[in-house]
């Protein structure tokens, strides 16, 4: 964008932009001030920060430049603090706490210990007692605790110049995408960026990327979008995303593609083909003709005892649950 | 012939926490615990069962982090100051409540258990737990399975397939300057698989891993004996399934032993109950209360008004528990074995530090399960997933299904709202570690030294464990300094390599930092 293009704009639409740019500190700076700071952030090569950390930042600053932290008292600052969770903050000074609310984590000074935290004693069960059996890795309990490695720290930066799409399975009926498309915003310009749509559009895939898939989801996002949730999917199934550009006037490019990513199994297989198999330099262990299916007839087991999809609201329920009666001794 | 078989499958992992730019470092905390409360108990017991000639089978797998951290001299060494400020605390504990014999009693168990640990620690074992492992599993009561390098959660880095083979890689090759052979299986952390991860697996001469139930039960084709035994991938890598019921009487908040009011319960700490003037000396800093590892109560029930521990009472009822477990697997056991034809395997994984740490008691659980399933040897045999392979050789042929061990069972842990920022950063590096790896193909002197170190940085921002304490809001703070640490480092030299303005001195400030893996060779990324 142009030092022209800018001038033409209003302080507000400015202050978007800055904020989109992680700028801080930027809500009280004079129209010349903002194009100035805008312009210098532009002139870098590259963009010190990735989409995902600007995003992050941009929205901690306009939190706090929306109630006007700048003007506040040290109290006043303390509760918005607290409002928002900030432990570790009671001693901290006026500026540490401005910094602290506009999310400089990773450059703000040690911070003063946090008041002593006794965790709640009715504890009738050890912590193993997970409602399932996630790891539970050693940890204190959760003292809040100014650990001093955060205190040098960088976010990691992003060199990338060219578009990149990435599809992943989170479950057996949501994906998550997430895209940088640094050439295209580049070639089109941030402004008229601004101004178009992203239309991601969700292609299933045959067996082996094979190209006769159909379409099956598509929706807009704003453009400064960078990541997506897709649900409402199928599971094991592959799938492909595109990420298209449409512009204010209405024409629409192809700026990425995505991975095949396939989503996991939820159900019995429906095939009960049986291949038995001997690694080389064994002797079989067993006729293969003598075996019963223990499956599904012979098995049954409580409706969320295992954990694929059965107690995932919204998630379609799972065909012939597995009931298996825990014996009682 | 026994009726059932029982596979018990602990897996010992911690993320690599080693900060010497500090004189002391809480999170290190978490190793000095379970060194004390997990690993030490877990080798007596062995130990024990060597002495004994008890037919023990117990399946272990040791995580390259871990093994880095118990073999390195600073940590070493400040395990046992540690120790010795909590013999120390004890000491002083003795002497405060002598006029109260329970307490009194439990302060001399407290005593004990730090002396002997530091005995243990430092006397018999010469600070080498790694090597008091390697001698068990060359005893025979032992089988140590490798782990990924950093515990990098395989399924989510897959978008660079290099990446996941460099976890496997480095993984095996840290198994095999630890314990002088080649491993037969390998923990996939967090049990996190997907359909082709096997043929990776199978190209390192991986014989077998561990999944969780639904990977099997929802494989394909459909497994004839379900869980009961294990199924080949088409690769020929065996894939074993957790045993559902025999996780759920250990891991249940509802069923689960670990909530047995006799035991001791975590939480009530003199870390916390006693006056802090008493007990600053012995915190580290910054000073906040923390656990001590001295707790005075038992569980009681949904009160909190607990009483006193009793450890007497507390071993009869994990030595109760263990002859229920036995009794139910026998029992289970029973109920398939003459729909097959061989006695059905069931596959216990549990993370390690579970026994002693969380649960106090769970060594004493774990030996008398040894015990007991040894004193019976009609019933209830243990056995090795390797061995397994070499009795029952004849497998089905199917795939899992992609799966974790996590909530819900797929990926989401790993991928939630508060941690999916992670990945594309860690795309990013992967995808310049290759690329680097191919700009340099045979680099040498500070170069070389510069691309180890990336591969370091890359390799420790892809553990498992920032993910998970993110998500769950334990040490979040810490967990995402840490993955931006390394992100930021591995750029830095990145760019640096890139533009050939290499700092040695800032090289070798932050080697000395993360030195895991010393003979790290970049070039697995080619």
């Amino acid at each position: 964008m142009t030092k022209d293009e800018l001038t033409k704009k209003t302080v507000k639409e400015l202050l978007v932009i800055a904020r989109r740019k992680g700028l801080r500190g930027v809500s009280r700076l004079r129209k010349a001030q903002l194009i100035a700071t805008l312009l210098a952030a532009m002139s870098a090569p590259l963009s010190p920060h990735p989409p995902q950390a600007r995003r992050r930042v941009s929205v901690r600053t306009s939190r706090v430049a929306a109630t006007g932290s700048g003007q506040q008292t040290r109290k006043q600052l303390l509760a918005l603090a607290k409002q928002q969770g900030l432990t570790g903050v009671s001693r901290l000074r006026k500026a540490q706490l401005l910094a602290r609310l506009v999310g400089a984590p990773f450059s703000a000074p040690p911070v003063a210990p946090p008041p002593l935290h006794i965790p709640p004693l009715p504890a009738a069960l050890p912590p193993v007692a997970a409602p399932h059996p996630t790891t539970p890795h050693i940890t204190v309990p959760a003292t809040p605790h100014p650990s001093p490695v955060q205190t040098h720290l960088q976010e990691p930066p992003s060199g990338q110049q060219e578009n990149r799409v990435v599809l992943l399975a989170r479950d057996p009926y949501q994906l998550y995408a997430y895209w940088d498309l640094p050439a295209d915003q580049t070639r089109i310009g941030q402004s008229a960026w601004e101004e178009g749509q992203l239309v991601v559009r969700v292609i299933t895939v045959a067996a082996h990327g094979a190209p006769n898939g159909r379409e099956v989801i598509t929706f807009t996002l704003p453009a400064t979008a960078t990541e997506s949730y897709i649900s409402a999917l199928q599971p094991a199934t592959s799938y492909r995303a595109d990420i298209c550009y449409r512009s204010a006037d209405g024409r629409c490019t192809v700026l990425g593609r995505s991975n095949i990513a396939t989503t996991p199994r939820a159900t019995l297989s429906a095939s009960t083909t049986v291949q038995w198999f001997t690694p080389p330099g064994y002797a079989p262990s067993l006729p293969s003709t003598t075996y019963t299916h223990l499956l599904p007839s012979t098995l049954s087991r409580e409706p969320g005892s295992w954990y694929p999809g059965h107690d995932v609201p919204g998630l379609p329920s799972l065909p012939a649950p597995l009931v298996l009666p825990v014996p009682r001794s | 012939m026994a009726k059932g078989l029982l596979a018990l499958v602990l897996h010992a992992h911690l993320p690599f926490v080693r900060h010497p730019e500090y004189e002391e470092f809480l999170e290190e905390s978490w190793l000095y615990e379970a060194i004390t409360e997990t690993y030490i108990p877990l080798l007596r017991l062995l130990e024990r069962a060597v002495q004994d000639q008890i037919p023990c089978r117990l399946t272990l797998s040791l995580s390259p982090p871990l093994l880095n951290m118990l073999d390195d001299a600073l940590l070493q060494d400040r395990y046992v100051r540690r120790l010795e400020r909590l013999i120390a605390l004890a000491a002083k504990e003795t002497a405060r409540t002598r006029s109260d014999l329970a307490f009194y009693r439990l302060a001399q168990m407290y005593l004990e258990l730090f002396t002997q640990a530091r005995a243990t620690f430092v006397d018999r074992y010469h600070c080498n737990l790694p090597q008091a492992f390697r001698q068990l599993q060359d005893a025979g009561v032992l089988e140590i399975m490798s782990c990924a390098a950093t515990h990098g959660y395989l399924p989510l880095l897959h978008v660079n397939e290099k990446a996941v083979r460099a976890q496997v890689r480095i993984g095996i090759d840290e198994y095999q300057r630890f314990f002088m052979r080649a491993p037969a299986g390998i923990w996939l952390p967090e049990c996190g698989y997907y359909p082709g991860l096997d043929e990776i697996l199978q190209a390192y001469g991986i014989r077998y891993f561990i999944v969780d139930t639904h990977a099997i039960m929802y494989a394909t084709p459909r497994p004839v004996y379900a869980t009961y035994a294990p199924v080949y991938c088409p690769s020929g890598v065996a894939a074993y399934g957790r045993d559902a019921d025999s996780s759920k009487q250990v891991w249940s908040s509802h069923e689960g032993y670990p909530g047995d009011p006799q035991y001791r319960d975590f939480y009530r700490d003199i870390g916390y109950d006693l006056d802090e003037a008493y007990i600053r000396p012995y915190l580290p800093p910054p000073g906040d209360r923390v656990p001590l590892g001295i707790k005075y109560y038992r569980i009681t029930g949904h009160t909190n008004e607990k009483a006193p521990y009793d450890p007497q009472q507390a071993r009869e009822r994990a030595t109760e528990h263990a002859r229920h477990f036995v009794a139910e697997r026998t029992q289970h056991a029973e109920r398939f074995a003459e729909k097959m034809d061989r006695p059905p395997l069931m596959v216990a994984p549990y993370d390690a530090e579970l026994f002693g740490h969380w649960w106090f008691e769970g060594p004493w659980w774990l030996e008398s399960v040894i015990r007991q399933a040894a004193a019976e040897p009609g019933t209830l045999q243990l056995i090795t997933p390797a061995e397994y392979l070499q009795r029952f050789p004849t497998n089905q042929i199917a795939t899992p299904a992609a799966s974790s061990w996590g909530a819900h069972g797929y990926h989401a842990v790993w991928l939630s709202d508060a941690n999916r920022w992670i990945y594309r950063h860690l795309h990013q590096a992967a995808d310049r570690m290759v690329e680097l790896a191919a700009r340099f193909p045979q680099a040498e002197g500070l170069q070389r030294r510069a691309l180890d170190q990336a591969a370091r940085e890359l390799l420790l921002a892809q553990s498992s464990d920032w993910a998970f304490l993110i998500e769950q809001g334990t040490a979040p703070q810490y967990a995402t300094a840490r993955v931006k640490q390394h992100l930021s480092r591995f750029t830095q030299l990145y760019e640096t390599l890139c533009a050939d303005r290499l700092d040695e001195a800032w090289l070798s400030t932050i080697a000395s930092q993360d030195n895991i893996f010393p003979a790290v060779d970049y070039r697995v990324y080619r």
